[in-house]
């Protein structure tokens, strides 16, 4: 339970730093992102009916339904408060929930995640950019497939985000192959375990599929304008990861990407949209940024996986993605559950992969994975890569998961897959949940068998790999779900997978959202965890659940740069996408995840279990949560981090909750150290930002030291700007999901840049103290996770693993979540334990700058969440943070901003009128009023220009000649004038007719 | 006290004008009897497109005069960028003081009560022979005189200058 909730923590938490990124960045992509879920959502619906023929698919439905209802609502809100940018979106959103409503069904929205999944969300997502409004499910998977192109363009503009997975990816060069395999995991099911597994082959695709998928569908819809931006770097890294890539494994990849491709087509085709929306829904503010990654890795698809290309071009993303997912993703997912059973923490990781099998219908996934599995033990070599990337990955899947991942990375090509399987398990529960889940569940079986056809060898193993993971992990998730349905939505470790793997993916950049990339689901799943990062933190209950589902669109949206962005708008999409990945692992606690993801913040909440992000986040997420009114989550949330949990407090909705939280608490140790994992993966600051944050937190708390965190928070702001976001949205789930996706947005561009901007300052502006307490606890949490993260740089994982796994998954977020509804008691408590572990943490020298973002991101969870209530009213006392922190704030924002200006404007004018002319007192002040006649003498005293002819003076304003005795005024620019022809003037304006100086201006001299 | 001192201004500029004619414009009263309406004759700046012009104007003074500026009105047709198609000048010392809404001009360009018809004369000629582009009044001059200076607008300015010379002695 714990495991799970960590992972879903981390999840949330990784997802938390791409949502605010991409909330900062994103606010107006945000939105878009939300519509992109919106779309995926009502995509979802046609997807569903597909998917729910695979139990996978119900799984991941759930996820998606939860965050397609989350999202409807958060998009709703976002509309609301962003009006007329939103009015697309919330029709979009309405859409999406009337779909989502239809679909109720966690099945119909698991096979809508699924869908999407398979089609890659990239896909889906990039008709939902362009179709957002029109197209239904079906139709945007249509768009998808038939508008490569225009899924070009949306992948481009995802590419961008992407391309900050690329550079994950790129940072992490040799996992570049890994990478890959990490993103063909993604699109399995957030299966980046899977990914990882497969990491050789499915890696190359699943990173194209996977990052292009979650690009696709994080990105198109968030980011266009976004995704534009980041195109360039994705792109590039992606190529660069690529060009790796296809050494290792061009020819493998060829071959299975080709084989996936098509599987991924078929399985995209039914499972994008669903998946796609779902996940998409879930990380629409991930999404952004793993939209972004996804496009990424579609780019980098078609460098790399050229057969992928070919098939796709422009759209090739989308296919990449696609193919990722349908062929990895499976794979993943088996991976992760067998890696987490197998590897380092077997309970962590069994707990994980029953979460994620929870999450995405444990059946399916587990089928699925347990094929993908197969696919991995043919793939030890890929395992290995995907090892690497895998522990990008884990930090988010789960914490144990995390843990395992680390030291599997670390350490052997098994433990990778341990990794690979947690982050598969993650995948596959998000991506299950969402369209990893469909690709896994439906596409693992497709895929798997299609991946491993069309690559034997990577299919085979990661299928060998997956089903033993598979099985094990949905047992696992089952029994999870069954002791907490709340917990294991919470656990969110399928969020957790995804958030890990799309976080790394996203925060590092390369790594990460290469894994992501590689799952298309992942991606998603990503997104979702990235969104559950976010959302975790608000969610963090949620998370698990919601984050698995979430956290791979979230994690894709916010694995690609723009991720955090993504999980910004996800935020409330994240939150909804949380509780569709809740609602698939359990359905109870996804209806409360649900509940708090439609809260949105809730989502975030959960993720806030995840100590690693949700700490900051997490007590954001509470925030929201409460604030959303989803009780259950936000309690977990809370429960699970304490700091994150201080939101929780106001959720605190039911015993499961808590337990979930404990989960999270779990998992976000997990989700921290897998975040870092991913960080240092990636080494990009993405990854730092996204992942970081999440693990960081924890550590926070530790390193009560969040006040050298502050410091950082700058720097981090971007990820403290995604937290900050989240907490305004926790507030209001509108404004939750603006948050985040400004964050993401941001993020998007850059993780660093988004989060700084948005979050970082929002937050510490709108309580300083309690956020920053918050984010050190979170960071305390996150840094028992982060401390992975922090590892990820360093690569002192293992160190950070069971630091994370202890302190986080019990104590810390439960007393944060005690504190965390308190911002009073959060800031004693967290300060309390950040003395205590910001210290230990902080050793870690590279952690600071995760930490930073951690602590950035964790205190503006902390002030989002805190403050959500207080925030509120802190926001409205200052505009400018929710601005600066969140563009989803500042879209809520900028109503009253515009207001302000054009009343500034009109105040100006005002003022300018009043300014200019002056007052008779301050003429008289300022001048000196006479008779003139003196004027000779003034002649022969001033001058000696001396004729009396000179001496003759005229009011240049009547041109008349100045008489003696005639009242004069002598200006402080000594010119003189008539009294009567200078005061009329100085009345309208206080300025000397002849020179134009003030009046007033030259006071103090002649004064 | 303003009407007067307007008044009395403009009899007094009026007078100045008549005893020391400025180069390139002569000044006098539409109607004798209004002081607050004069009409004024440009001729074209030598060196410029408008040499050889000469251009009818109205001045237009308000009754608080010199507090705010008077409006010009080109009564002869002339294509400049810096005249609207319906012959109004619109240069920034024929403003009203204050800041320009529009953020195009300085306060310290604009209409200030020292001006007199001479002085806006002098800016008036000035801006014949160097228009303003970046505040056009007539915008498909602006455009013409960035574009094309010696075609189209070229063309147009002449064909104004010659019917300019064709209804000045009308």
């Amino acid at each position: 339970m714990c495991v799970l909730a960590q992972a879903g923590s981390q999840f949330e938490i990784q997802w938390w730093p791409f949502l605010k990124l991409s909330m900062s960045k994103w606010t107006p992509e945000c939105n878009i992102v939300y519509t992109l879920k919106a779309d995926m959502k009502s995509e979802v619906p046609s997807d569903a009916p597909k998917r729910q023929e695979s139990l996978k698919g119900i799984l991941l439905n759930p996820e998606p339904i939860g965050a397609a209802k989350s999202f409807t609502a958060e998009v709703e809100m976002i509309a609301s408060k962003v009006g007329n940018e939103f009015s697309h979106l919330c029709g979009d959103s309405q859409k999406q929930k009337d779909m989502n409503g239809s679909r109720t069904d966690q099945d119909k929205s698991i096979v809508v995640r699924k869908k999407r999944k398979s089609q890659q969300a990239g896909p889906s997502y990039t008709q939902n950019c362009p179709d957002k409004e029109n197209q239904g499910i079906l139709g945007l998977r249509q768009h998808l497939e038939t508008q490569s192109e225009d899924n070009d363009s949306s992948f481009s503009d995802c590419i961008s985000s992407p391309s900050s997975s690329l550079h994950f990816g790129d940072s992490d060069t040799v996992t570049s192959d890994e990478e890959k395999d990490a993103p063909v995991r993604h699109p399995q099911a957030v299966l980046n375990t899977t990914g990882r597994t497969h990491s050789a082959r499915s890696q190359k695709w699943p990173r194209t599929e996977a990052d292009s998928v979650p690009g696709l569908l994080m990105k198109r819809p968030c980011f266009h304008s976004s995704s534009l931006r980041r195109l360039p770097y994705r792109k590039r890294f992606v190529k660069t990861s690529s060009s790796q890539r296809t050494q290792n494994q061009k020819e493998r990849i060829l071959m299975q990407r080709k084989k996936r491709e098509v599987l991924a087509r078929r399985k995209y085709a039914l499972l994008p949209s669903s998946s796609s929306s779902s996940e998409n829904d879930l990380s629409s503010e991930s999404s952004s940024s793993s939209s972004t990654e996804g496009e990424e890795d579609l780019f980098v698809s078609p460098g790399e996986n050229h057969q992928n290309s070919t098939a796709v071009p422009s759209g090739s993303i989308d296919e990449d993605v696609v193919v990722i997912e349908a062929s990895s993703t499976p794979q993943v997912t088996a991976n992760e559950e067998i890696n987490v059973t197998s590897t380092d923490s077997e309970v962590e990781i069994v707990t994980v992969g029953e979460s994620y099998r929870s999450r995405s219908t444990l059946g399916h996934t587990r089928s699925h994975w347990g094929q993908s599995s197969s696919s991995h033990a043919a793939r030890p070599q890929e395992q290995r890569n995907r090892s690497r990337i895998s522990t990008v990955i884990q930090p988010l899947r789960q914490n144990a998961a995390e843990v395992v991942d680390l030291t599997v990375d670390e350490d052997e090509p098994t433990v990778v897959p341990t990794t690979s399987a947690r982050v598969e398990p993650q995948v596959v529960s998000s991506a299950s949940s969402n369209s990893s889940s469909m690709s896994t569940s439906e596409q693992a079986s497709d895929a798997a068998p299609n991946v491993s056809n069309s690559q034997p060898s990577a299919a085979p193993e990661t299928t060998s790999s997956l089903p033993s993971g598979g099985t094990a992990g949905t047992s696992a998730g089952d029994d999870i779900r069954r002791t907490a349905s709340n917990t294991t939505l919470e656990t969110g470790p399928p969020a957790m997978p995804r958030l890990p793997s799309c976080c790394p993916q996203h925060s590092p950049c390369g790594g990460p959202s290469q894994t992501h990339h590689a799952l298309g689901h992942p991606h998603t799943s990503c997104f979702q965890q990235h969104g559950h990062h976010f959302q975790h933190h608000h969610h963090h209950h949620h998370n698990p659940h919601p984050a698995v589902p979430l956290s791979p669109s979230f994690s894709d949206s916010s694995c690609p740069v723009e991720r955090p962005p993504p999980v910004p708008a996800p935020c409330g999409a994240s939150s909804s996408s949380g509780t569709s990945y809740h609602d698939q692992q359990a359905l109870p606690v996804d209806l409360s995840s649900s509940g708090i993801r439609s809260h949105g913040s809730g989502a975030f909440h959960g993720t806030s279990a995840f100590d690693p992000c949700c700490p900051g986040s997490s007590s954001r997420t509470a925030i929201y949560g409460h604030q959303a009114g989803a009780g259950p989550s936000q309690s977990i949330t809370i429960d699970g981090y304490g700091s994150s949990m201080v939101a929780q407090p106001q959720p605190q909705p039911p015993p499961q909750a808590s337990l979930s939280s404990c989960r999270h608490y779990m998992h976000s140790p997990y989700a921290s150290l897998t975040r870092p994992l991913h960080h240092q993966a990636s080494a990009c600051p993405h990854s730092h930002g996204n992942p970081p944050p999440q693990p960081q937190p924890p550590p926070q708390v530790d390193y009560v030291i969040p006040h050298p965190v502050h410091p950082f928070h700058p720097s981090i702001s971007s990820h403290a700007s995604s937290h900050p976001v989240p907490p305004p949205p926790p507030t209001h789930p509108l404004a939750n999901a603006t948050a985040p996706i400004p964050q993401h947005l941001p993020a998007t561009h850059q993780p660093i840049s988004h989060h700084i901007p948005a979050t970082a300052p929002p937050a510490q502006r709108l309580h300083p103290h309690e956020v920053i307490q918050r984010m050190e606890v979170q960071r305390r949490r996150m840094m028992q996770h982060p401390t992975r993260a922090h590892e990820r740089p360093p690569p002192h994982p293992h160190r950070m693993h069971p630091n994370y796994g202890h302190g986080h998954h019990i104590h810390v977020p439960q007393t944060m979540s005690s504190h965390p509804r308190q911002a009073p008691e959060r800031s004693a408590w967290e300060l309390g334990i950040e003395a205590g572990v910001t210290a230990a943490t902080y050793p870690p020298g590279p952690l600071h700058p995760h930490l930073a973002h951690y602590h950035a991101p964790p205190r503006l969870h902390h002030l989002q969440i805190g403050a959500l209530p207080l925030m509120v009213p802190d926001m409205a006392g200052y505009p400018h943070i929710r601005y600066i922190s969140s563009g989803l704030d500042g879209t809520s924002f900028r109503g009253p901003f515009r207001g302000n200006f054009e009343e500034l404007i009109h105040l100006e004018e005002r003022l300018g009128n009043v300014n200019r002319g002056a007052t008779q007192g301050t003429i008289e002040r300022c001048t000196y009023p006479h008779k003139y006649k003196k004027r000779k003498l003034h002649c022969k005293q001033d001058g000696e220009e001396g004729t009396e002819e000179d001496t003759e003076e005229k009011c240049t304003i009547c041109l008349s000649i100045l008489e003696e005795g005639e009242d004069v005024r002598r200006l402080p620019c000594m010119h003189l004038f008539h009294q009567v022809c200078v005061d009329q003037w100085l009345i309208t304006n206080k300025k000397c007719p002849i020179c134009r100086v003030d009046i007033e201006a030259q006071l103090p001299s002649e004064s | 006290m303003t009407e007067l001192q307007s008044a009395l201004l403009l009899r007094r500029q009026l007078a100045e004008l008549n005893k020391n004619p400025v180069e390139g414009f002569s000044a006098g009263l539409i109607d004798d009897n209004d002081l607050y309406r004069w009409e004024v004759l440009i001729i074209g700046p030598p060196d410029t497109l408008y040499e050889g012009g000469v251009f009818k104007a109205h001045l237009t003074f308000p009754k608080d005069y010199p507090l705010r500026p008077p409006k010009m009105k080109f009564i002869t047709e002339i294509w400049h960028p810096n005249v609207d198609k319906n012959g109004d000048v619109c240069i920034s010392i024929l403003h009203e003081p204050g800041e320009d809404k529009y953020g195009y001009e300085k306060p310290e360009e604009r209409w200030l009560p020292i001006h007199t018809v001479e002085t806006i004369m002098i800016s008036v000629i000035s801006m014949l022979a160097d228009p303003n582009g970046d505040s056009p009044a007539n915008v498909d001059a602006a455009k013409e005189w960035r574009e094309d200076r010696n075609g189209e607008f070229k063309r147009k300015v002449a064909r104004c200058v010659r019917k300019s010379q064709e209804t000045a002695f009308e």
